[in-house]
C-alpha cells in the first residue's frame, strides 16, 4: 500500500517540477528556479519518498542505502560523452574560423543555379544535415549569416523573409539533436531497440516537411497580420522603404506585397561586381578554417559511414579536435569554449529524474495512467490506445522544455513499456508490437527534440525571437505547428511504410505513403491558406484579434486531429504481415477517429500551454 | 528497390519542402519557386548521404 501511495506521489512531484516552471501566476513564472535544479530537487524528493516506503513496507537498510545508487546508475553516459564530443569539435571550429569559411560557402551559394531562393531553403533546412548533439550550435554559426543577410546587414532579404527563415532555421536547428549521430537524442532510442540508426531517416523526413510547415504558418498565418506592430526588427535604410514611407498607415497585405517585389528586385544576378564584392567583403575566412571544416566533415562523414573501423563517435570526434587545435594552434580555452552546458546538465537532470521515477514506482503509476487514459469510457466513448498515443507522442512539445533531453530522458522508459519487452517493468502495458513501438518512438523523439525550438523558457526560438526584436513566443505557435502537423506524424508515417517494409518491399506501401503524404500537404496549405485571419479583414481591429485567436485554434484543432489520424494509420493500419494489428477489437474506422479526438486535444493543449 | 523509394521519397519531399519554404518567403515567380525546389533536393539528397 505505501508503495502504490509513493509511486503516485513521485508522479505528482515529477509532473509539479515539470509544469512548475511554464505556470505564470500574476505575471511572475510560478517556480522561479532553474529547470535542472528544480529537477535535482525533485529527484532528491522521490528518493526520500522511495526511502519512506521501503521502511514502512519493512525494508531493511541495505535496502535503503542502495537507492541513491540505484538512481545514480540510470545517468547514461554514452550520449553525455557524445555530446561533450561534438560541444569541443564545434568549440575547434569556432576558434578556427571553420563556421566563417561555412559562412563564405553559403554566401557564394547565391552565384549557383541555386539562387537567393535555394540558398535560403538550404539555409532554413542546413541544421540537420550536419547534425549537432544540440541545434543551438548550428543556431549560433548560422544566425550571424542572416544577420549580415537581412535588413540591418547587406539587406539582400527582407524584414519578412529573415522572420519566416529565422523561424524556419529555429525549429529546424531543435529538431536536429533528434537525428544526430553524435549524441543526438535519437541514440537513447535506437539503444532501446538496439538498432543504431534506425530512427535516423524518419526524424529527418519529418524534420525536412515540419521546417516548410512552420515557414509557410509564419509567413501565411502571422507575418501578414502584424508584422509592422510585434516585430521590431528595424527595415533598414534599404530599397524596402523607397515610396513606403507610410508603412504604418498601409494594410499589412500590402505590406506583404511590396516585400515580394522587392525580394524580387534582389535577384543576385541583377547586381553588380562592386555591389558583390561590398558582400563578399562581409564573408571572410582564414585558409585554416576550410582545412578544418574539411577535417569536421571528414570526421563526421567517417563516423556515420564507419569509415574509421568501429571506432567510437567520440574518439573520432576528439582525434578530430585535436588535428583542428594543432593545424590552428587552438589553446585549450578556446575549445572548451564551445561546450554548452545548458543541454549537458539537463540530460543528467533527467536522467536522474528518471531513476528517482524508476525506484520510487513513478513509471509503474504513470504507464497505469496511461493505461486508464486508453481505457476510460465515457458513455461507451473513449480515447482508446490510439487516441492514448496520438496524444502522448505530442507530450514534449505540450509541455516544451529549454532542453527535449530533459522529458525525453525521463519518459522513453514508458513508452519502450508500450512494448513487447515489458517484463522489466511491472505493471506496464505491452500495447504494442516492435514494430509499432519503432514508429511511436520516432514520432515521440523528433517531437521532443523539436520542442525546445518553442520553449518560453529558454528555447532556441527565443534566440531567433531575441534577433528579430519580437514578442516573447511571437514565433513558438508557428513551431508549434510545424512539430505537431509536420514532424511527428510524418516520422511515424516514414518509419511505417519507408523504413521498416523495406522487407518485404511492396508497390502497395510505397503508394499508400505517397497518397497520405498528398493529404498532408493539401491539408496544411489549405488549412493555412484558407483560415487565414489576414483575409478577413485588411486593418487590424480588436474583432481581428479575436478572429485571430479563433483561427488559431480552428487551424491547432484541425492540424492536430489529421497529425492523429495519420498516427493511428501509422500504428493500426491492417497489414498482410500482422505487425500492425490494433490492440482488442475495435475496428479500424473507430481508431482513426479515436486518433482524431487525441490529436485535436493534443493541439489544444499546444496551445493552452 | 527498397533503396530507389526511400531516395524517391525523400527527393520528392525535398523538392516539395523547398517550394513550400521559397513560396512563404515570397519568391513567387517560376524562376524563384524553381530555384527553391532545387535547394529542397539538394538538402534531401545530403540528409540521406549523411
Amino acid at each position: 500500500m505505501a508503495a502504490e501511495v509513493v509511486s503516485i506521489l513521485s508522479l505528482i512531484v515529477f509532473i509539479f517540477c515539470v509544469l512548475g516552471p511554464l505556470l505564470m501566476v500574476g505575471g511572475r513564472r510560478l517556480i522561479p528556479l532553474p529547470l535542472q535544479t528544480l529537477l535535482v530537487l525533485g529527484s532528491l524528493i522521490n528518493i526520500l519518498l522511495a526511502a519512506l516506503g521501503k521502511w514502512i513496507d519493512g525494508g531493511n537498510l541495505s535496502e535503503l542505502l542502495s537507492l541513491p545508487s540505484a538512481v545514480g546508475s540510470n545517468v547514461i553516459l554514452l550520449p553525455i560523452m557524445a555530446m561533450a564530443g561534438g560541444f569541443l569539435v564545434a568549440g575547434a571550429l569556432e576558434g578556427s574560423g571553420g563556421f566563417a569559411a561555412l559562412r563564405v560557402v553559403i554566401n557564394k551559394m547565391r552565384g549557383t543555379p541555386l539562387g537567393m531562393a535555394g540558398t535560403l531553403v538550404f539555409i532554413a533546412q542546413f541544421a540537420t544535415i550536419f547534425a549537432m548533439p544540440c541545434g543551438r550550435i548550428q543556431a549560433a554559426a548560422l544566425l550571424p549569416v542572416i544577420i549580415t543577410l537581412g535588413p540591418e546587414g547587406v539587406r539582400l532579404i527582407t524584414k519578412k523573409q529573415m522572420v519566416v527563415l529565422v523561424t524556419a532555421l529555429a525549429v529546424n536547428a531543435a529538431a536536429s539533436c533528434g537525428p544526430s549521430q553524435i549524441g543526438g537524442i535519437g541514440q537513447i532510442g535506437e539503444g532501446f531497440l538496439q538498432q543504431l540508426g534506425l530512427l535516423t531517416n524518419a526524424q529527418e523526413f519529418g524534420i525536412m516537411i515540419g521546417t516548410a510547415f512552420t515557414a509557410l504558418f509564419i509567413s501565411l498565418f502571422i507575418t501578414r497580420f502584424d508584422m509592422d506592430e510585434k516585430i521590431r526588427l528595424s527595415e533598414g535604410p534599404s530599397e524596402l522603404s523607397v515610396g513606403t514611407s507610410a508603412t504604418s498607415g498601409r494594410s499589412v497585405g500590402a505590406a506583404a506585397a511590396e516585400d515580394a517585389a522587392v525580394s524580387e528586385q534582389r535577384d543576385p544576378s541583377t547586381r553588380t561586381a562592386e555591389e558583390e564584392a561590398e558582400i563578399a567583403k562581409k564573408f571572410k575566412a582564414p585558409l585554416v578554417g576550410y582545412i578544418s571544416l574539411g577535417i569536421f566533415l571528414l570526421a563526421l562523414i567517417g563516423a556515420v559511414f564507419n569509415l574509421f573501423g568501429k571506432t567510437p563517435i567520440t574518439t573520432t570526434l576528439l582525434v578530430a579536435t585535436v588535428l583542428i587545435m594543432v593545424i590552428a594552434r587552438l589553446s585549450i580555452r578556446q575549445v572548451i569554449a564551445g561546450i554548452i552546458l545548458h543541454p549537458i546538465t539537463a540530460l543528467v537532470a533527467g536522467f536522474l529524474m528518471a531513476g528517482s521515477l524508476a525506484v520510487s514506482g513513478g513509471f509503474e503509476a504513470l504507464s497505469n495512467l496511461l493505461r486508464w487514459l486508453a481505457e476510460f469510457k465515457i458513455l461507451g466513448i473513449g480515447l482508446g490506445v490510439a487516441g492514448m498515443i496520438a496524444l502522448f507522442v505530442q507530450l514534449e512539445t505540450i509541455m516544451p522544455m529549454p532542453c527535449g533531453r530533459i522529458l525525453a530522458a525521463a519518459l522513453l522508459p514508458v513508452v519502450v513499456a508500450m512494448g513487447p519487452a515489458s517484463g522489466w517493468l511491472p505493471g506496464a502495458s505491452g500495447l504494442l508490437s516492435g514494430d509499432q513501438l519503432a514508429c511511436v518512438l520516432a514520432a515521440f523523439i523528433v517531437n521532443a527534440a523539436a520542442s525546445c525550438g518553442p520553449s518560453p523558457i529558454g528555447g532556441i526560438g527565443t534566440i531567433s525571437e531575441g534577433m528579430v526584436r519580437s514578442e516573447i513566443g511571437y514565433l513558438r505557435n508557428a513551431q508549434s505547428f510545424g512539430i505537431l502537423v509536420g514532424m511527428t506524424p510524418l516520422a511515424a508515417l516514414t518509419m511505417r511504410f519507408l523504413v521498416l517494409t523495406h522487407n518485404p518491399f511492396t508497390l502497395r506501401n510505397l503508394g499508400l505513403y505517397f497518397g497520405l503524404l498528398a493529404v498532408v500537404f493539401i491539408f496544411s496549405f489549405g488549412v493555412v491558406k484558407l483560415i487565414n485571419p489576414s483575409r478577413f479583414k485588411k486593418r487590424r481591429t480588436p474583432t481581428q484579434e479575436r478572429e485571430q485567436n479563433v483561427a488559431t485554434w480552428i487551424t491547432f484543432l484541425l492540424g492536430g486531429a489529421v497529425a492523429g489520424v495519420m498516427m493511428s494509420i501509422a500504428l493500426f493500419l491492417p497489414d498482410p504481415s500482422g505487425l500492425f494489428a490494433i490492440a482488442g477489437t475495435t475496428p479500424f474506422l473507430t481508431t482513426l477517429a479515436q486518433g482524431a479526438v487525441g490529436g485535436a486535444i493534443a493541439g489544444a493543449l499546444l496551445l493552452a500551454t | 528497390m527498397s533503396e530507389f523509394a526511400t531516395w524517391l521519397a525523400f527527393l520528392f519531399g525535398g523538392a516539395i519542402s523547398g517550394l513550400i519554404i521559397a513560396y512563404a518567403m515570397d519568391f513567387r515567380t517560376r524562376k524563384g519557386l524553381l530555384q527553391g525546389a532545387l535547394g529542397g533536393v539538394l538538402v534531401a539528397v545530403l540528409y540521406l548521404l549523411t
